[in-house]
């Protein structure tokens, strides 16, 4: 089990900062999932670390041995790519062999670990003895080509393992799956894994922990259930799950945030607009007359439009010149009506600049 | 009824196209034919009075097969070394930001950009210095300067249709550049390379001008063998000897339609 440390590292191109300043240090044996939108640098991230990017300035270090001159083909990491990028000449077992005849490993054990690896990922009873040394990959599902991809990264026992977007070309279905199987897998292996996904949910349910990127910066790092519950910022709160972002303005005078057409307590040493972010399912729906009680934030709004989105019904409400989304399990036939938040629940984020 | 004639019409209307891509494509081609077996033709005769296999037994038995044999080595030669540097610099050009690429790409066009004839003509005064008039390694020199530009594109083409994961892979787990390249970037471009070298292969056994210019009297491939005969107005003589041009070429064009993808083509230009 290594340990990967990022010190300060930076990369631009041109103009452009894939990463800045990034400093990050990631568990012995944990699947660590860096999430964000596309363009925010994780995927730089990632091949700083294989050793397919050279950094502008900053260490890597792998277990306290700095690899930030090192090769892509010294720094024994293993990555599974977007597109598998398995070889289509090659058949399975020569395909996961490859990595093993490179180190010279003698080839009854090659023979060994290559069946042992492909049985790791459960394709021994899928292809076959037979299949695994005839079928090439072309000829293969997409779920089977992700994990012949896995037994190749997982045959050479890297230090780290890296996984580019795996699930991202899986159909629905087969990613809920594969998904559980690579923590699984990785559970098994305890091979410090490093996971790039735009998909906060894929993220959430298979990391043990969970690095929020933006801009080239990471903006968050903790546990799922931390990065979901407590959102150190607008932006992170917004990228996991459902929620609502209103605009406010905040007073320092009297210590409140004008929001949605009310006035909120809120300790503030900021002056200015600040962001207000609630989740659509920490919302309820109330009748326009309810008397609410309890520690909790009133809007008065307009029901614009209701969908059924399987889990729930998602109400479109309209409160001043701002739409937020509510969901409840029951379909509200109420047109104006007051939207009850509780207090600890809506996080008030000044904006920076 | 009404029916069936729209449809009678439409079978006449598809079998008198067909007649007449026929007639274009292969018009020309029986009056070759027609050529190869005239013993005695007189105007103004339609057809020949005298019909035979004459001129083919006078052909078959003449140098026609020494320059077919002649061709046929200086292609697979022109082929080898074309290849052995176009893949090379192809791979490059694909994958790293070659210096001044853009002024290594135009090197390779430049005897395009300008008529044939005077090049040809210069490049003639010039291997003749160096004592390769006349010579086998003059006349496949001369067809490189062609076969470079087509082999050169399709080449980086090729590689460039290779995903770049496929070759990080294995730098991944260890392989060296060069290993990488002789066992995931070579392979993959097989059936790339094997297109390329079938139109350099056919270029070399057609071209003519360089070959005349440079090579005669004494490297006489099949297009020259031709237009000597033609020049003696044998003309069955000559029309015998297209015939058995296009047979190579067409076989290879056949194979080259298996292999040539259509994304190499359109990369053309791209690169």
């Amino acid at each position: 089990m290594v340990k990967v440390a990022l010190d300060n590292v930076s990369k631009s191109y041109g103009k452009v900062r894939a990463l800045h300043e990034t400093t990050l240090e990631l568990e012995p044996g944990a699947l660590t999932a860096v999430l964000g939108p596309s363009g925010c640098g994780k995927t730089t991230l990632l091949r700083s670390i294989a050793g397919f990017i050279k950094v502008d300035s900053g260490r890597i270090c792998f277990d306290g041995r700095d690899v930030t001159a090192l090769p892509p083909q010294e720094r024994d990491t293993a990555m599974v790519f977007q597109n598998y990028a398995l070889w289509p000449h090659m058949t399975v077992y020569d395909n996961v062999a490859y990595g093993l005849k490179l180190k010279r490993v003698p080839a009854s054990e090659v023979r060994r670990r290559v069946m042992d690896a492909l049985e790791l990922v459960e394709m021994v009873d899928i292809l076959g003895v037979e299949g695994i040394g005839s079928r090439k990959p072309p000829e293969l599902s997409g779920g089977q080509q992700q994990r012949v991809a896995l037994a190749r990264a997982l045959v050479v026992q890297p230090k780290v393992l890296l996984l580019d977007e795996p699930l991202s070309n899986l159909d629905a279905k087969v990613r809920q799956r594969v998904r559980v199987e690579i923590r699984r897998l990785q559970k098994r292996v305890r091979i410090t894994t490093i996971h790039v996904t735009h998909d906060q949910e894929e993220a959430l349910s298979i990391a043990d922990s969970v690095v929020v990127m933006d801009k080239g910066k990471v903006i968050q790092v903790g546990s799922p259930q931390e990065i979901y519950r407590r959102p150190q910022s607008a932006f992170v709160a917004e990228f996991l799950g459902s929620s609502n972002v209103l605009t406010g303005q905040l007073c320092r005078a009297d210590q409140t945030i004008s929001v949605g057409g009310i006035k909120l307590s809120c300790a503030t040493a900021a002056e200015g607009k600040a962001t207000v972010v609630f989740r659509a399912d920490e919302a309820r729906l109330a009748e326009e007359e309810a008397q609410v009680e309890g520690n909790v934030v009133v809007f008065q709004g307009e029901v614009e439009e209701t969908l059924f989105v399987g889990s729930a019904f998602r109400h479109f409400v309209k409160i001043g010149t701002e739409l937020v989304m509510v969901d409840s399990p029951e379909s509200s036939p109420l047109r104006r009506v007051k939207v009850v938040v509780p207090r600890e629940k809506v996080q008030i984020y000044p904006l920076e600049g | 009824m009404k029916v069936n004639l729209g449809a009678m019409g439409r079978a006449t209307a598809k079998i008198a196209c067909l007649a007449l891509v026929l007639f274009i494509i292969f018009g020309p081609l029986s009056s070759l034919a027609i050529w190869s077996v005239a013993e005695k033709w007189y105007w103004p005769h339609a057809l020949p009075q005298q019909v035979g296999l004459f001129y083919w037994g006078r052909v078959l038995g003449s140098d026609l097969m020494r320059s077919l044999q002649l061709g046929f080595f200086i292609a697979t030669a022109v082929t080898t070394l074309t290849l052995l540097c176009t893949v090379p610099v192809g791979y490059a050009l694909a994958r790293f930001d070659v210096l001044f690429k853009s002024v290594i790409m135009m090197l390779f066009l430049l005897p395009q950009a300008f008529p044939q004839l005077p090049v040809f003509a210069n490049a003639a005064v010039l291997l003749y210095k160096f004592d390769l008039g006349a010579t086998i390694p003059g006349v496949v020199l001369i067809h490189m300067v062609g076969s470079l530009v087509y082999a050169v594109w399709i080449m980086t083409a090729v590689f460039k249709s290779i995903p770049v994961e496929m070759e990080e892979a294995a730098i991944n787990l260890g392989a060296s550049r060069i290993r990488t390249f002789l066992t995931i970037a070579l392979p993959l471009a097989v059936p790339g390379i094997v297109a390329s070298s079938l139109l350099v292969f056919l270029y070399s056994l057609d071209e003519f001008t360089g070959t005349l210019l440079i090579g005669a009297p004494f490297v006489v491939t099949l297009p020259v063998f031709m237009y000597n005969a033609s020049m003696g107005y044998e003309l069955q003589v000559a029309s015998i000897t297209a015939l058995l041009l296009m047979i190579p070429g067409m076989v290879l064009l056949v194979l080259l339609e298996r292999y040539l993808k259509a994304e190499y083509l359109s990369m053309f230009g791209r690169i």
